[in-house]
Parts: C-alpha cells; structure tokens; sequence
C-alpha cells in the first residue's frame, strides 16, 4: 500500500459509538481502524491493531475471511458498481461465536470525499439497521416495512415498493410506501425475466407528469426472481452508482428475510404438524385404554372405540364389523357404529355381510397403507352392503374446492386381524366431513385405531373365552372329584355320563367297548324308560362302527378325539344315513341349530390306541351345534374319562392278577416242597378249577410210544379220566391237535365242533382251551379245561394265565420223570460200580504180579539168577508144565536158553534156531502168540511131542528182539490170553531186567577201567604236585591268555598272596601290586599273551622286584606245547626267587669295598703324594735309580687308585647308592668332549691314532645323567685306545634306532675271542692274553660301564672278532621331550 | 703367593701339602683339626688367603669347621677347598652345602693340587 488512507476523527467517534463492532482494513488487508466494541469483543487493546493480532486472536478464520479471501479481491464489487456483502463467523477468544459482516467500502475518485464518507456511513447505519431488523424479527412484512424505508430514505426516493408474489404456499406480500407507482408491467416482465435490474433516470410518472428516476431491482431468493424493489425518486438521475449498490445490497438482506420466513413458516408447519399428531395420539391411547378395560362390557367397549375414530379421523360414519368367531362361513356381524342412528344399524345387522365378499376388494390396487379405498366407480362391481347415508350427511360430492372430492359409494375401510394374521372383522368409514378422499395421514390414523381395536378385541374374546373355558373346567373338576371319590366301576361310570349333563348335554349314551368294538356295558343318560329298554337292541354294530372309524372321510369331522357330524353335510347323509337314521323331524333355520340327525360321538382309547368305550351326545340345551370351545370341553372330559375308566380296569385286573399269582404261588410251593407228582398235578388242576372258573382240569402225559395218558384231572370225572389213553396218531382229538400244533387254543361254542372229539368224561362241553406242556421245546403233555357252560368262556387272556398253570404242570411232570430216570440211573450206577470192583481187584492183582516180578528182578543183577526167578514167578500165574528163556547169542543168530524148568538141566545151554517154529515166528513177528493144540498148528515143528499147548512171547528191548520165553503145557488149550497179557507184560520186565543186567555190567567196566585211569592221573599229578609244591623257588604258571592255572606254595608265599586267591585269576589282577619292576613282569606276560608268535623259545624276562622288605627275582619264560609241530604257545611258566639275603649280602660287600676304600686313599694319598713331590724333585735332585724305583711307586700307587675309584663305583651302584640325574643329553657335545680325551691321551701318551665320529643327523637328546654317559663313553673309548695298536681308527658313531639312540664304539684293536665276550662283563675279569695284560685295569670298567647302560634302561653289547677289532655298542632312551 | 690356612688331622698329610704349597710359594699355616682351624680363624682369619682342609677329623670335621668358618666375619669369603678320600656318596655335596668352594680328592697329585689352588685364587682374586 503506498497511500495513507486516513480515517477522520468524526468518523472514528461515529464509529464507536455503535453498538457493533466494525474494524476497517484497506484493500491490501491492512487494518486501519478498530471501534471501542470490536476492541472489545475481541479483547484487543490498541486500534487499529497489528495484523498478526487479528490473525492470533481469532485464528485462520478471520485470516482466510477477512483478509486474504475477501480483502483482496475488493475489485470484483466496485467493478460491477455493487457492493458485496458477505456474511461469516468466527469464534471470539472467550468462545463467542461472531457473525462477521463484510462490507466493501467504496470511495469513488469523483465524489466529494466528505460527501462519500457521510453518505458511506449513513449507509452502514442503514444496512446496520436492516441487519437488527433481520435478527429481531422473522415478520417478513415488518422487514420489507423496514427495507423499504431505509431504501426510500437513504436514496431520497418518493415513494417505492415490494410486491412478492406468492410462493411455496405463502401468501403474497405487497407493500407499499408513498404513492403507488404505476410502474408499466412490461418493465416489470422485463426484470422478471432478465433477473437484472433496471434504472430509468427520466421516467415519466403517468399520475404527477414528473420526470422522475425509477429503479425497479429483482429480489434474487435462491437462484430465482421473487419479487421485485420498486423505488421512485421524482428527481431525474437521482440514483448514482453507490445508491445502487446500496439498493442491491437491501435486495439481498430481503432475500435473507424471504429465507428466513419460509424457514420460520416450515417450522412453524411442522410445529404444528407435530401439535395435532399427540392430540391423536393421546385420543388412541384414550380410547385403547377404554378398550383394554376388561371389566366394561364389550358393546361399550364396541361404541367407544367408533365414537373414537369418528372423532379422529374426519368421517361422519364409522362402522365396526365382527367376525363370528366360531362361524365358519365368516359372516360379519355390525357391531357398532357412529354417526348411525340405531335403528340404521340394526337394518344393517339383519342383512348378510360375508367376509367373503370382502376377500375380492383386498388387493393391492386398493390398498392404502393398512386400509383400503375403493373407488365408487369401481365398487359398483362388487356385492358389498353398505348403507347409504346421503341423507343423513349431505355431502357435496362436486365441491370444486376439495382436491380430491370424495365420491357417493367410495368405500373406505380397514380390515382388522388379530395377532396372528386372521381376519377379525372390519371398520368401514364413510361421509368425510371435508369431502376429501382420505389421505395419507387418515390412513395414518385409522392404521393405529384398528390396530389398537385389534388387540383390544382380542383381549376381550380371550378374555371372554378364558371365563368360559373356566367355567368349563370348573365343572370338569367337580365332576372329577366326584368320580374320583367313588371306587366302585359302575358308580364311576354313571357319574361319568351323568356329567356330560352338566355341559349342556341332555341325551348321553356312555359304552364299554371291548376290543372287537362289542357293547360290554352301557350306561344312558336322559333316555326315555322306552329306549332304555331297547338300548342294548339298538346299539350301532361293531363292525358298523369299525367301518367309521377307519375311513378316511370321517377325519374331516374330527375335532381332536371327537367326531362331530353335521346331519345336512351331503357325505354324512350318504354315509351314515342308513345307520343314524333321517327322522322326520323338521330342520331348524336358525344359524348353528342342533340338527335333529347331527351326530356327535366321542371314543376313548385306552394306551394301545384301541377304542375302550364310545360316548354318544344328543340334544344339546343351547339347541346350538357345538363350538370349538364345547369340543375342547368334550376333549377334556374325554381324556379325563379314558384315565378313570383304564385305571379301573388296571385296578380290576390287577385284582385278578392278584387272585392268579397267589394261585400260581401255592402250585409253585407245592412243586418244591414235594416229588409226589400226583399231589403237585391234583393241585395244579384244583387251583386252575378255581382260577378260571371252569368245570374241569385235564393233564395228559406224553408216553414214549406215542401215547397220551391222562395222568391227573379235577372236577367232572377225574377218576375216570385217570390213565386214559389216546393215541397221538388220532388227529381228531382235541388234545393230539395240541400236541401236533404245538400251540396253546381255545374253542368256544364247542356244541358247534361236531368233528373234534375230546375224549374227556363230558357229554357236551361248551368251550375248551388246551395248551401244550413243553420243556425244553419237546411237548411232554397236554392240560385242558373244559367248560360246561359258556359257549364264549375262553378269551387271549385265559391262554397266558392257562400257559403260566402249564409251566408249573411240565415242571411237575418233568420232575416227575426226571425222579423215575434217577431211579433208574441209580440202578445202572450200582452195576457199574460193581463191575468196576471186580476189573479194579483183577487189575490190582496184575499189578502185584508184575510188582513182585519187578521187585525181585531188580533184586540182583545176577542175569541167570534173574531169569530163572522171572521163569519160576510167571509160572506160579501160568501152571504150565514146563518154561524156558531163550536169548539171542552174540556169536550167530540161535537162540540159547538162559533159563528153564520142568526140563532137563541139560536143556540150559544148547541153542534152538532162530528162524524156526514158534520161536521163529514169534521172533518174526515180534509179537506174543499162543498155540492152543499143537496138534493143529503149522507153527509147531516138534510131531512128537507130548505139549499140547504152548505160549511164546518176545523178549524186546529198545525194538530189538533179544530173546523169547516159552511156556508150555500137556494139555491143550492150557493157556487163555489174559494169561498172555501177563505174561506179556512180565516179559517186558524180564527184557528190561535182562538189558539192565547187560547195561551195568558195561558200565561196571568202564568205571573200572576209568578209575584205573584217574588212579594213574593222580598220582601223576600228586608227583608232580609235589614236585612243584617241594621246588623251593616260587612258580606261578599264566595260560595263553594269562588266567594263571598253577601257583606253588612258595609262589604265593613270595608274592604275599593265598594260594587259592591267585589260581584262576588273570596276572593283570596282579598288575600294580608290586610297583614298576612288577609292571614289567606282567606287561611281558601280557605282551607274549598278545601275541604269542613273535616268541621264540628262547625268550625269557629276568627281573627283580621288591616285595614288602624282600627282594624277589623274577625269570618269566613262555611255554610252548612241544607235542605239536607248529610250537603252540601255551602260557608263561614265572619262576620266583626270594633273594633278599644274597642281595643283602651284595650289599655289605659294596659296604665293606666302600669303606676300605675309603680307608686305602689315605695312605694312597701319603705314598702318592710324597712320591710326586719327590720325583718334582722337592727333595732334591734324584739319581736314575731313584726315579726309576719312584715312578714304580708312583704306577702302582696310580692303579691302588684307579682300582679303588672302580671299586667304589661298582659297590655304590650295586648296592643302589647311585643315583642318576637324567635330563636330556647331547650325545654329540659328550662324543666331542671323549675325542678331545681321546686326542689328549694320544699325544700324552705319544700314541697315534685316528679318531673318527659318525653321528646321525638331526640326532635327538637322551634321557640321561650327563656324567654318567659320559663316565661310559670315555670308559669305552679309552678300552678302544688302550686295546688299539697306535695307528687304529676308532669310531665313535650314533644312530637313531626305535625309542633309542644307539652309540657304538668301535676300534680297530686286538679284538676279543668269543669265549671271552662272554666273561668281560664279569668283574675282575681279565683276558690272560698278554695283550690284554699289558695295558694296566681292574677288570671292573666294563661292569661298570654295563651296569650304568642298564640303570639308563638301556643296553651294552659287544661284538668283535679277534685280532679285527671290537664294537661296544650301548642303547640310550630317547628323551621324552625330544620324543615328543 | 697366597697365606693358606690348611687343617689335616693326619700328619703325613698334613705334612705333605704344607710341603707341597710351601714348594709352589705359598704361605701355610696349619691346624691338626677342624677345631684348632677354626680358632686359628677366629683369632686372625683376615690373614689369610685360602682355607683348605680334611673332611674327616677328630673333635671338629671338616663340614662342621666349614659352617664355623664360614659364620666368622674375616673368614666368611674367604675361599675354602675341601680334600677329602670321599669314602661315602654326597660328601662333594655336603661340602660345597657346608660353604666350600672346591673339593680335591685324594689321593692327588701335587700338581693337580697347586693348580687347584692356583685356579681358586684367581678365580677368587677376580
């Protein structure tokens, strides 16, 4: 902005002396004037206000509004010479919400700036004005009053006007300030139609003659000209362009008012809408209070509820109409109505109005919401009644001003429907009091009405039926306590009928049915004296009432159990009008009447569903034909009776079953209590006399051969009937006929039977009934009772109680002869019994022969002896004259005799064949045989001999034949075959007995000849045993798996161990026992035993090992089982030897060396010493003799002294004083160390010789005591130097082998003959070679060097070959860190 | 030419290394046993050089003289030789424990003894 626009004081004065609250912005938004009120309302404290105040106080709406929306684009109101007035609203600091109005000012550049400033406010003080005008009041007449003027004034205009026509129902406004202005209507058309306004700035007034200014502006209410702004200004050019604004902006404040006062109408329409709706509303509840109230009449009720509706719904006649309830053709009944005069309505009543007619007009063409509008055109083509009432409510029926004029014979009506859909009858509206058809909101009304009728009559008809049906039921009540009250059947059943009277019933007939439907008892009820006579004559026949009841057609007249059937129904006519009759009697017109031939029976089923009893009703005292309620009553009464009438057969049965059990119960006792059949039958025909009444009991027993035997009877010649008989082939019995059918039957009317014969003593029974007595499915008799009186005596009933009675009678009978099989098995039992005694006694004695034989068989094992007392015990059972035994011999195949008698002792001896005669065959045949006459048998060979009869059975053993015994005698058939089985069976024991004998003298021998060979066993073992035993060194012998097998008493005295805990036990169990040393005795043993074919003979383990406080040695060597070729290993035989005592004494020797060693330096040290001083020549000069005799002194004293260093050493190492100080070792720094020895003993000595090393690379350390090898490598060098002629080599090489460092020394010397390398390790020995003797030693070096090798674990060796050279060769263990 | 203190309860011993360190220019004091060597020590152990002397000995060994001498302030570094027949294993060991400084075996040679000597000194010397 780059002009300053100033607002005058004045202006600022009149500004805040409004009430509104005004704040002045430029067109660019900035603000340049706030009054004290919107100082106020928006709490600002300063005018004008900065910007970004405005903008913080009242957010982005003012922003957006005010400032950049509207602000800025302030050319659009000015451009179009109108002013723009825009209305918004935004929220206070403090929450009010504040209309903002905005209003462009303009300032034109040709106006006077104090003229357009006044005129501008007077302006806004118009349109402030408008603005409370609009707000106080919604009088639209007032605001254009208002409008109008301030137009009129505020554009010195003379005179003006707003016409509005009508609109959306409202009325017209005109309103007129001044003198009219008699503005042509064309102009008037022309801004109509244009919408734009229209500014004539010399118009002629047609009344004055003036030239005056008029402007005619559209009043623009959304979208559309309503009205039109008239303003007359008698001055010409009167309204510039600001007024013209200002006039448009008062244009749009009328189109607010317009909205506002159809806004305000519509609410106040709807107000009133809503007024007139809870007056209705309140009517209903009114009127369907009135309804629901039970204790009013219905017809009250009826009368309220029309008067209601007329008064509601706008109609001069309202009439209610009622279904009959219970009439089916739904014929409607005028119940009540309004704005009918009585009697109208009861001419209505008198005429048909069925709801049936009514069904053709509801549809959906006619339907209105709930009701339904007939047009009359269109009701003429229907048959409805209704009355015309033309004349009692003139109607104008061309009433111009009714929009929709209702019409003579409209019909107008509302079905009504209960709660379940069903129709309950209708209300029908006529004589509209405007004339008008109904419309939707009477629709609306009646709706409601009939829905409230609805319910309200179908609380009253229920309300209705409820006190019926309780009347009812009362009376069902008293009926049944008083039914219930009586025991007796027959009183119970006259109250029973008796009471139907009490529903209005005058004509009863109650009847007992029984299950064929035949009358068993009646009971009549308002019958006259006359057809009580002839009640039982005319009853209705059972098959007639079979045929009913069983067709299909009937159930359309059941209602529940009864069946009501109207007389003028065509199909009950045809069908029951032979049965009930058409009387004569005239028909009744009235509605519902009771029809002389209508019939209405009710059956009783009792649980089976099976018809138990018919009940008849007639004449009913309302002379009204039975409703559902009345059928519902009857229902009850029916159920009611069904339960009283079954419980009183139950209870009559029950009495009866009483009666029949305790009957049962005596017959059942009896049969328990006793055997006698014919008691028990007597009773079981006296108690079923009694039971079923009867004139006589008959039973038939069942015989075997196809007899019927009359067993027992009761009654009419029972003594006659008494064993009676009647054969069971005789079909024509009545009795047989039961036995063959196997079934229970009755015949009553016998006197009708002419075929069947009853063979009973009865000359003409009347009826039968006989069952079969069955037990276990067989038909062991017949029971039959026989009446003399009544033809129908017997019924389904009597079977099953007849059939109990049978039971107990086959029971009866069955025992009966249940006891007679006893018997007889008891007979047959003593027989068997007896025989059994007798086999058992004779089998007892077979057993005790063959016991003796047994016994004195096995009495000796002499087999003569044997025999011959077999052959002697046989015959004693036997008798014959003569017996032998004959055995088969091993030599041929005859047959010896080994034993006989009644024969010549010579017999004994001589063989017979074994394939001939007899014997042959027995042999043959392996079979025992008897020969009854010789004389007749091809078996037997001998003519002349005097035996008859002979025996022969084999002798077997194990299937073998091993001889056979013969028994003989003079006569014939001497022997019988159960001496055979004996004999048979002894032969078996003599076999046995024989084969025993053989057995154990084989045995015998064999023992014999075993014991021989234990004997020798043992003795050789208890001499080598003793042997072992007496071998004063311990030997312990491990097989080849170690287990140890052999331990002497010495073994285990040595090792410290029981005899008995070291044999059998593996020597690893020994293992740890006996420290390091033992280790490796055991190790070996375990080593050989792993594998045992590295060994080799000569392998042996020398070893010593402390025990406790001795010293053992130990020699293991493998044994090796020379007997066979491939040397199998056997074990390791472990010899010990307890050498504490030689090692003790070992060990005082070394002593005894050490100290007089110790004791012979001293003096060595004087003679050595004194020597060497002299020979320096501390004594002076020595002459050649003393030199020579001092050096003399001075060798030997030399040797004195070597020889005791050895001593020293060699005792201190075997008597275990040595101790090594292993680390690990250079063996070629030690080597090195030798050479230099060796070199300075060379040149010392003047003596040449070479020196060589040959040492492996890489060679590892050992684990040594580095003085100590080198103690043995300068040892073994210096034997090389002293035994080597000057010039020899010596080698000293090294070599890895294994775990060891293998060191030789090796020479060129006079070498070692080979019986010597076996002595040079003994100490003081010393080859007498004369070589050897030069060079001077102790023979205790090599001892030495050997026994420091072994203490190193390692080993010394030697070869060489004389007059060649030695090697000496020792083995050190690699260390075990170098190892690893 | 070193003072030498020796002790040698034997008189041919005794005599022969006075004899023989005398020869090689030594000055030699000697004492019969350990004893007689100790109080010799006690009384002017600061003259002399080197002590050498016998293991075995009546009234005081050799060891025993050693431990002695040894706890005597002239004496406690001067150096000690010990000449002995070494009859028993460990005795070089108990010597040298017992605070010796080098041992000799008898029977020696005079030779090896001055050497011995010879070397002790310097050894000490330096």
């Amino acid at each position: 902005m780059t002009e300053q626009i100033a607002i005058q004081i004045e202006t600022k004065q009149f500004l805040d002396n409004l009430n509104e609250a005004i704040i002045i912005a430029s067109l660019h938004g900035d603000l340049l004037h706030a009054n004290q009120s919107a100082l106020q309302l928006l709490k600002l404290t300063a005018s004008p206000p900065t910007l970004s105040a405005l903008i913080e106080i009242t957010g982005a709406q003012l922003n957006e509004h005010l400032l950049l929306e509207d602000g800025i684009d302030a050319e659009s109101p000015v451009k179009n010479g109108l002013l723009r007035f825009q209305s918004h609203h935004v929220n206070t600091p403090d929450g009010k919400l504040v209309q903002i109005a905005l209003i462009p000012v303009q300032y034109t550049a040709n106006m006077s700036i104090n003229g357009d400033n006044h005129f501008a406010l007077t302006q806004i003080d118009a349109l402030v004005r408008v603005s409370d005008g609009l707000n106080a009041t919604l009088e639209l007449d007032g605001i254009l009053d208002l409008v109008l003027n301030e137009a009129i004034e505020n554009t010195v205009s003379t005179s003006g006007y707003v016409n509005l026509p009508t609109t959306n129902n409202s009325q017209p406004i005109h309103i007129n300030q001044g003198n009219p202005i008699p503005v042509d209507s064309h102009y008037i058309d022309q801004v109509w139609n244009n919408g734009q306004s229209l500014l004539i700035n010399r118009w002629h007034h047609p009344e004055t003659d003036d030239q005056g200014s008029l402007a005619l502006y559209p009043i623009n209410y959304e979208g559309q000209v309503a009205g039109i702004l008239a303003l007359y200004s008698s001055q010409p050019d009167q309204y510039h362009s600001q007024q013209r604004a200002f006039i448009h902006t008062l244009t749009n404040h009328i189109a607010i008012a317009i909205g506002n006062n159809q806004r305000f109408q519509q609410l106040r329409q709807r107000t009133d809408a809503m007024q007139q709706r809870t007056q209705q509303i309140e009517q209903f509840l009114e009127a369907g209070r009135g309804l629901q109230q039970s204790n009013r009449s219905q017809d009250d009720m009826y009368q309220e509820l029309v008067y209601a509706i007329q008064e509601s719904v706008n109609f001069n006649v309202v009439v209610l109409s009622l279904l009959n309830e219970s009439d089916p053709n739904l014929q409607l009944q005028q119940i009540a109505a309004a704005g009918l005069p009585l009697t109208r309505l009861h001419e209505m009543q008198t005429k048909d109005f069925s709801w049936h007619n009514l069904v053709a007009v509801l549809k959906p063409d006619y339907e209105v919401g709930g009701a339904y509008f007939v047009p009359a055109d269109e009701v003429t083509n229907y048959d409805i009644h209704r009355e015309d009432i033309t004349d009692l409510y003139p109607i104008d029926f061309n009433n111009q001003t009714a929009a929709n004029p209702w019409k003579n014979k409209d019909f107008f009506f509302i079905p009504l429907r209960d709660s379940t859909g069903k129709p309950l009858g209708l209300i029908t509206l006529d004589g509209p009091k405007d004339g008008e058809r109904p419309d939707a909101s009477v629709v609306k009304a009646l709706e409601i009405f009939a829905n409230q009728a609805a319910a309200a009559i179908e609380n009253a008809r229920l309300f209705h039926n409820t006190i019926v049906y309780a009347t009812q039921l009362q009376e069902l009540h008293d009926v049944s306590r008083l039914v219930l009250r009586e025991i007796d059947f027959d009183t119970q059943l006259r109250l029973l009928a008796e009471g139907l009277g009490k529903f209005g019933w005058r004509r009863i007939v109650l009847s007992l049915r029984d299950e064929d439907l035949n009358p068993i008892q009646v009971i009549a009820s308002g019958l006259t004296a006359e057809e009580e006579d002839q009640l039982w004559d005319n009853m209705i026949a059972p098959s007639v009432w079979r045929d009913w009841l069983n067709n299909d057609n009937l159930s359309q007249f059941r209602h529940a159990s009864c069946y009501f059937l109207p007389g003028d129904n065509e199909w009950v006519q045809q069908y029951f009008g032979e049965a009930v009759g058409s009387d004569d009697s005239i028909m009744s017109d009235v509605p519902n009447a009771w029809q002389p031939y209508d019939v209405l029976f009710i059956p009783l089923y009792d649980r089976q569903q099976r018809v138990m009893a018919i009940i008849g009703l007639d004449a009913p005292e309302s002379g009204q034909r039975p409703d559902e309620r009345m059928l519902k009553t009857l229902e009850l009464y029916a159920q009611f009776s069904t339960a009283v009438i079954e419980n009183a057969k139950l209870f009559k049965q029950t009495s009866e079953r009483e009666r029949f059990y305790a009957a049962l119960g005596r017959v059942s006792s009896a049969i328990n209590a006793t055997l006698n059949l014919n008691d028990v039958l007597s009773l079981i025909c006296r108690e079923s006399l009694n039971i079923f009444a009867v004139d006589g009991v008959y039973i038939w027993q069942r015989q075997e051969n196809n007899q019927l035997v009359g067993i027992a009877a009761q009654g009419m010649g029972e003594q006659e009937f008494i064993n009676t008989t009647v054969n069971i082939n005789e079909s024509s019995y009545f009795a047989v006929s039961i036995v063959r059918n196997g079934q229970p039957v009755f015949l009553n009317h016998f006197t009708d039977q002419k075929k069947t014969n009853i063979a009973l003593p009865h000359h003409s029974p009347q009826a039968l009934l006989g069952l079969p007595l069955t037990k276990d499915d067989e038909i062991i008799g017949v029971m039959v009772l026989v009446d003399q009186n009544t033809p129908d005596r017997f019924s389904e009933q009597d079977i099953e109680y007849a059939s109990t009675f049978g039971v107990q009678a086959a029971i009866a009978v069955q025992n009966a002869r249940l006891v007679t099989e006893l018997r007889e098995l008891n007979e047959k039992l003593d027989e068997r019994v007896v025989n059994r005694t007798r086999a058992l006694a004779e089998e007892s004695e077979r057993v005790q022969f063959l016991l003796r034989i047994t016994t004195e068989l096995s009495t000796s094992l002499d087999q003569d002896y044997v025999l011959n007392e077999a052959l002697r015990l046989v015959n004693e059972v036997v008798n014959a004259t003569q017996g032998a035994i004959l055995l088969t011999s091993l030599a041929d195949e005859d047959l010896v005799y080994r034993a006989a008698f009644g024969m010549n002792k010579e017999l004994v001896g001589p063989s017979l064949k074994a394939d001939q005669g007899l014997v042959g065959w027995v042999i043959d045949n392996q079979k025992p045989t008897i020969v009854h006459d010789t004389n007749t048998e091809t078996r037997w060979q001998t003519k002349e001999d005097f035996y008859r009869s002979a025996l022969g059975v084999p002798l077997i053993v194990n299937d073998d034949v091993i001889g056979v015994l013969l028994l003989f005698h003079t006569n014939a058939k001497a022997f019988t075959d159960k001496q055979l089985t004996l004999v048979e069976a002894a032969a078996s024991q003599v076999a046995n007995a024989i084969n025993n004998a053989s057995l154990f003298l084989l045995t015998r021998e064999q023992a014999d000849r075993l014991a021989n060979l234990l004997r020798d066993v043992q003795i050789e073992a208890a001499k080598n045993e003793s042997i072992l035993q007496s071998i004063a060194d311990g030997v312990l012998v491990a097989d080849e798996n170690g287990k140890i097998i052999l331990a002497n008493i010495t073994a285990s005295q040595i090792l410290g161990i029981p005899k008995d805990q070291i044999w059998g036990k593996p020597v690893q169990e020994l293992a740890g026992l006996y420290g390091a040393k033992g280790d490796s005795w055991i190790t070996t043993i375990e080593e050989w035993a792993a594998n045992p074919n590295d060994l080799e003979n000569e392998s042996f383990l020398a070893n010593h090992i402390p025990i406790e406080d001795k010293v053992i040695s130990i020699l293991v060597s493998p044994v090796f089982a020379s007997l066979f070729t491939n040397n199998q290993f056997l074990g390791t035989v472990s010899i010990f030897r307890d050498i504490t005592r030689e090692v003790e004494v070992d060990r005082m020797k070394s002593e005894f060396v050490s100290t007089v060693s110790h004791e012979l330096r001293t003096p060595m040290t004087s003679i050595k010493g004194y020597a060497d001083l002299m020979l320096m020549g501390a004594s002076g000069p020595l002459s050649g003799p003393q030199n020579k005799y001092l050096s003399v002194i001075k060798n030997n004293a030399d040797r004195l002294h070597m020889l005791v260093d050895d001593l020293l050493d060699i005792s201190r190492i075997e008597t275990g004083k040595t101790e090594l100080d292993l680390r690990p070792v250079d063996i070629p720094q030690i080597a090195e160390q030798v050479i230099i020895h060796l070199q300075g003993r060379s040149q010392h000595l003047n003596k040449q010789m070479n020196v060589i090393t040959d040492l492996a690379p890489a060679l590892p350390l050992v684990n040594a005591d580095v003085q100590r090898v080198t103690q043995i490598l300068t040892n073994l060098a210096d034997n090389a130097f002293n035994y080597t002629p000057e010039n020899g080599t010596i080698t000293i090489k090294a070599t890895v082998n294994g775990k060891y460092v293998h060191v030789a020394v090796q020479d060129t010397g006079i070498g070692i003959s080979e019986e010597n390398q076996k002595k040079i390790f003994e100490r003081f020995y010393r080859s007498n070679d004369a070589d050897v003797q030069k060079v001077s030693g102790t023979g205790l070096g090599l001892a030495i060097v050997k026994n420091l090798v072994e203490m190193h674990g390692g080993q010394l060796t030697v070869s060489s070959q004389a007059g060649k050279g030695s090697t000496f060769s020792f083995t050190l263990p690699i260390s075990v860190d170098e190892d690893a | 030419m070193a003072k030498i203190l020796i002790a040698e309860d034997e008189h041919d011993i005794r005599e022969l290394i006075t004899l023989t360190l005398t020869f090689s220019g030594h000055e030699v004091t000697s004492a019969k046993d350990g004893q007689e060597a100790v109080e010799i020590a006690e009384d002017r152990g600061g003259d002399f050089d080197l002590i050498m002397m016998d293991v075995r000995m009546p009234r005081m060994t050799g060891y025993e003289a050693c431990r002695a001498i040894r706890q005597i302030e002239t004496t406690k570094d001067t150096p000690f030789i010990f000449l002995s027949a070494k009859g028993q294993e460990g005795e070089v060991q108990t010597g040298l424990e017992a605070g010796a400084t080098e041992y000799i075996l008898k029977p020696f040679a005079p030779d090896i003894l001055v050497n011995k000597v010879t070397e002790v000194l310097a050894r000490a010397s330096s």
